[in-house]
């Protein structure tokens, strides 16, 4: 849904989205990365009935952009900058299962 | 609000206690006006933790223990009714229940406690439906979900359970609806007076002529018989308690003290705290909370509290429910305990015929106003 | 951390830096918390960082940025950047945290600046992935670099639609339809607000100049339009909407709301201040004077939290909020605080001339809130209008009990999103002014934590078994 805007990148760092590894630049957020360079439509899945859902705000007020980044699950991707090496997952509908 | 004389009873609360008698009374074919003041300060009906608990209500008194597992035992038909008529699933879950302990002390007191129940009851030739079972069997009734190291086991019942206490209200308060009985919210009362055949209410939506008044008000009670020259001894204690997200199932019944809930998030709680009628938060007692629901599920660790509240329980000096008329105003009625998800079962199948002239049940014979010398 | 702060202030946008500036200019021990990488706010966002090109983008409105956080960063207030703030304790203690830790800190003051946010107003399928806020896209141009990959639908109404729309224009996004909800009769009641916004001129002439460019950009732009809808099954794949000469149906991938910007009220809420309703912009705000004081005591509102000014009244705001403060700790004298409230207010009163003609004529429209019964309002725990609707027939009258009866505001988000929008239901179906109602409970922690991270909260004192 998004793109980079300048051709021209300084730094990047590689990261792992659900599997697939990713060149992006280091001051791009999670959330952005992923609707963005990673071309997904969706960052997780509802907790209530397993629709897709999307960020919707961008600055931390919608708790849409819930995802699982390096094992923690619940991380809001739109407030987090990507790092080298960083695991990030879709949210899927329900967290944890207490084990 | 000309027009109330049509009412044979009003009940004045409209949580879980009041919900459940004004549903008996329309059952019972009164017609039953329902108030509620909306006193969000003080509302315990909305921030239950949903036990149907039977295990630890009555030491020292078997009276109240027989009372809790007789409401118990008539959960699944008074539910099953409720849910055909509301069409609404109020997650009911019976057939077991854990107080967990964590190390050998908790574990000592707790078998101190539940001996001298069992005793109790085999003193009336009845039996207490609990027993102390150990870490291995709590691991075996959790199934794989991995304990804590300071597990050491806890009393269980196998008829005790849980409910969703907002649900059992929404339910409630539909079919009281459904079956005719009208239920005004907003509405405080602020003067009550008995003049010839009825009581006066002077209400925030109007004055309110009606033959037979319940008090159902929780806190909002003291007040209310304040207004009748009486006095109402409760004690406010305060409970505070966390909610994680939603996880994946992994817990089929309730600990006292820890439940997940139909849609999946977890109830971590609560503190017993006296003081006084304020309901703040409080950090410390959130990170004990969430201290002990490490020790007891490790695995909980990654999952998100999404909320804290507190709110008071209602508890009488002798911890014991009231349920009296009021003496000197024929036909009014007071009724308080903390136990209102519980005991709703009983609420709405015992009190009704009383409250409407007939004989005072006996079960509930001592549970009245004048053994507090108010 | 232990020491007791003069100021803690929560935010690091035009109205927390201002007020550090100011604060620390007078000697005050000042901590600032921000939960993004580095200070700026949501205008100033990831400013220190912003190429030239991306300066000249913005224009002056993101590039004045520049000359506040260079002063803030030559301050000697303190700033801890990635933090969430989570719990605040009228106490004045409070909770944060970084790196998943927490720890409770205290202050003698804290200033609440967390600015604003779009007003969420729920319509047809508006969870579906790839329906936003419009300022989801300066949002991600200043921070991370990247643009829509168009064509772009924007609907709704607002000067900050105009602005996004010009970003875009200018960043190349190829946008298929702007869609503009402003009733066409608030120009008129506007009007006579207009003597009093000539003061500034300026801001008039900016905001005439983003309308002339958007018509002369060629975009298809549809005047009056109604009853905007997102299309699709798993992610939106069209937006239909209502002209005078029908419905309309364009294809899409990404559609872009704004109707209008609301304060954040997410710790007034949680800390139970007193808030009032503006009925122009249909809004909740906290109750203060005019330096943001509150009626709990070391409690300060600064920026757009209190109420929507904008970003260059927000750093007045903040230095008026700072100068109190300063005052009360005898960091300066009386005859110089009135000195300096004087000039700043009015700095600040002329900033705010246009201010009451720009919220007439975006004053929203009356069909904001009429949402149909299939529309989720709660995004968290997928509560419908009509669920909410059903609980108000059976007796329900304001927002807490609702949230009870049917899980509206009760997921992760705690009702931010659906907060106004329950408000403005039960007002409609019981015939009353959303400002008798009162506002929805944000609970503790405000932003969730794990049971981990809270069990291992370093406390101020020894903490209880």
């Amino acid at each position: 849904m998004f793109k980079h805007y300048s051709q021209q990148i300084d730094k990047t760092v590689t990261i792992e989205f659900e599997g697939t590894l990713l060149t992006v630049p280091d001051t791009i957020t999670v959330a952005a990365a992923v609707i963005g360079p990673a071309g997904q439509k969706h960052t997780r899945l509802s907790p209530v009935n397993g629709k897709k859902r999307a960020p919707y705000c961008f600055m931390g007020v919608c708790h849409e952009c819930l995802m699982e980044i390096d094992g923690i699950p619940d991380q809001q991707a739109c407030i987090i900058e990507v790092k080298e090496g960083m695991k990030i997952r879709r949210q899927a509908s329900l967290a944890g299962d207490g084990e | 609000m000309e027009d109330h004389n049509r009412y044979d009873v009003c009940v004045i609360g409209g949580g879980l206690m009041g919900s459940a008698v004004a549903l008996g009374l329309v059952r019972s074919g009164a017609r039953v006006l329902m108030v509620d003041k909306t006193n969000r300060l003080h509302t315990a009906s909305k921030a239950n933790f949903g036990l149907v608990w039977s295990q630890s209500k009555g030491a020292g008194n078997r009276g109240y223990s027989r009372f809790s597992e007789k409401a118990v035992l008539e959960f699944t038909d008074f539910t099953g009714w409720l849910e055909e008529e509301s069409g609404i699933d109020i997650e009911l879950r019976l057939g077991a229940g854990l107080i967990l302990c964590l190390g050998d002390q908790e574990l000592s007191m707790r078998t101190e406690s539940i001996r001298k129940m069992q005793h109790e009851a085999e003193l009336h030739g009845e039996k207490h439906p609990s027993q102390m079972v150990d870490r291995e069997d709590v691991q075996g009734l959790v199934g794989k979900v991995a304990l804590g190291e300071e597990v050491s086991g806890g009393s269980f019942s196998s008829i005790d359970g849980d409910i969703n206490p907002l649900l059992l209200l929404k339910a409630m308060r539909r079919v009281f609806i459904k079956r005719g009985g009208i239920f005004i919210n907003g509405c405080a009362v602020k003067g009550i007076e008995k003049l010839d055949e009825n009581y006066h209410l002077e209400t925030s939506s109007g004055k309110i002529e009606v033959p037979r008044i319940v008090l159902a008000a929780g806190f909002g009670n003291i007040p209310l018989l304040a207004m009748m020259g009486r006095k109402l001894p409760l004690v406010a204690e305060k409970g505070q308690l966390l909610v994680t997200e939603r996880v994946k199932p992994f817990l089929s019944f309730p600990f006292s003290s820890l439940r997940q809930t139909g849609c999946g998030s977890v109830m971590i709680g609560y503190t017993q705290e006296n003081t006084g009628f304020e309901i703040g938060t409080t950090v410390s007692a959130a990170v004990g909370l969430a201290k002990r629901a490490i020790k007891i599920f490790p695995g909980l660790r990654h999952v998100r509290v999404v909320r804290s509240w507190a709110s008071l329980r209602i508890l009488t000096e002798d911890g014991l429910p009231i349920y009296d008329e009021i003496n000197d105003y024929p036909d009014s009625y007071v009724l308080a305990t903390h136990s209102c998800v519980t005991l709703a079962s009983l609420h709405m199948s015992l009190l009704p015929s009383w409250i409407l002239g007939g004989k005072r049940p006996d079960i509930i014979r001592k549970f009245k106003l004048e053994r507090f010398n108010v | 951390m232990d020491r007791v702060r003069d100021i803690i202030i929560i935010g690091a946008g035009p109205a927390g830096l201002s007020a550090a500036v100011t604060a620390s200019g007078y000697g005050l021990d000042v901590l600032v918390l921000d939960e993004q990488p580095s200070p700026g706010g949501q205008l100033y966002r990831n400013i220190e960082r912003a190429d030239q090109d991306t300066l000249k983008i913005l224009g002056p409105d993101y590039s004045k940025g520049l000359a506040l956080v260079e002063k803030f960063r030559k301050s000697a207030a303190e700033y801890i950047g990635n933090a969430i703030v989570w719990r605040i304790d009228p106490g004045s203690n409070v909770c944060f945290s970084t790196d998943s830790q927490s720890m409770e800190i205290s202050g003698k003051n804290i200033i609440i600046a967390i600015g604003a946010k779009e007003r969420p107003v729920p319509f047809s399928s508006w969870t579906l992935p790839g329906v936003m806020g419009a300022g989801a896209v300066d949002a991600n141009f200043k921070s991370s670099g990247t643009i829509p990959d168009g064509p772009v639908v924007l609907a709704g109404s607002g000067p900050l639609l105009l602005s996004v729309v010009g970003h875009m224009v200018s960043l190349g996004v190829e946008i298929s339809a702007v869609l503009d909800t402003t009733p066409r009769g608030n120009i008129l009641s506007a009007l006579p607000l207009l003597p009093g916004a000539l003061r500034r001129t300026d801001y008039l002439l900016k905001g005439v100049g983003m309308l002339l460019n958007l018509k002369r950009s060629g975009i298809n732009y549809f005047k009056n339009i109604t009853d905007y809808k997102a299309n699709g099954k798993d992610w939106l794949e069209s937006v239909s909407f209502k002209t005078k000469n029908g419905s309309q149906h364009i294809d899409a991938e990404l559609l872009l709301v704004h109707e209008g910007i609301v304060p954040r009220c997410d710790f007034t809420q949680q800390i139970g201040l007193k808030h009032l309703w503006d009925p122009v912009q249909r809004y909740w705000y906290p109750e203060t004077n005019v330096f943001g004081g509150t009626g709990m005591n070391g409690i300060y509102v600064a920026g757009d939290g209190a109420f929507v000014h904008g970003g260059i009244p927000a750093t007045f705001k903040g230095s008026l909020t700072a100068l109190d403060i300063a005052g009360r700790l005898n960091a300066l004298s009386s005859a110089e605080k009135t000195d300096d409230v004087v000039k700043t207010v009015k700095k600040l009163s002329s900033e705010l001339a246009p201010r009451p003609f720009v919220d007439a004529l975006y004053k929203p429209r009356m069909d904001l809130y009429n949402i149909n019964d299939e529309t989720l309002v709660c995004r968290c725990e997928e509560v419908t209008a009509g669920s909410i609707r059903q609980a108000i027939l059976e007796g329900c009258q304001e927002p807490n009990e609702i949230k009870t009866i049917t899980r509206c505001g009760m997921g992760h988000c705690q009702g931010r999103m659906c907060g106004i929008a329950l408000a403005e239901i039960i007002a409609e179906n019981l015939e009353l002014d959303p400002g008798d109602l009162r506002p929805l409970n944000i609970r503790p922690p405000v932003r969730n934590i794990s049971l981990s991270e809270l069990s291992r909260v370093t406390l101020l004192e020894a903490a209880t078994p």
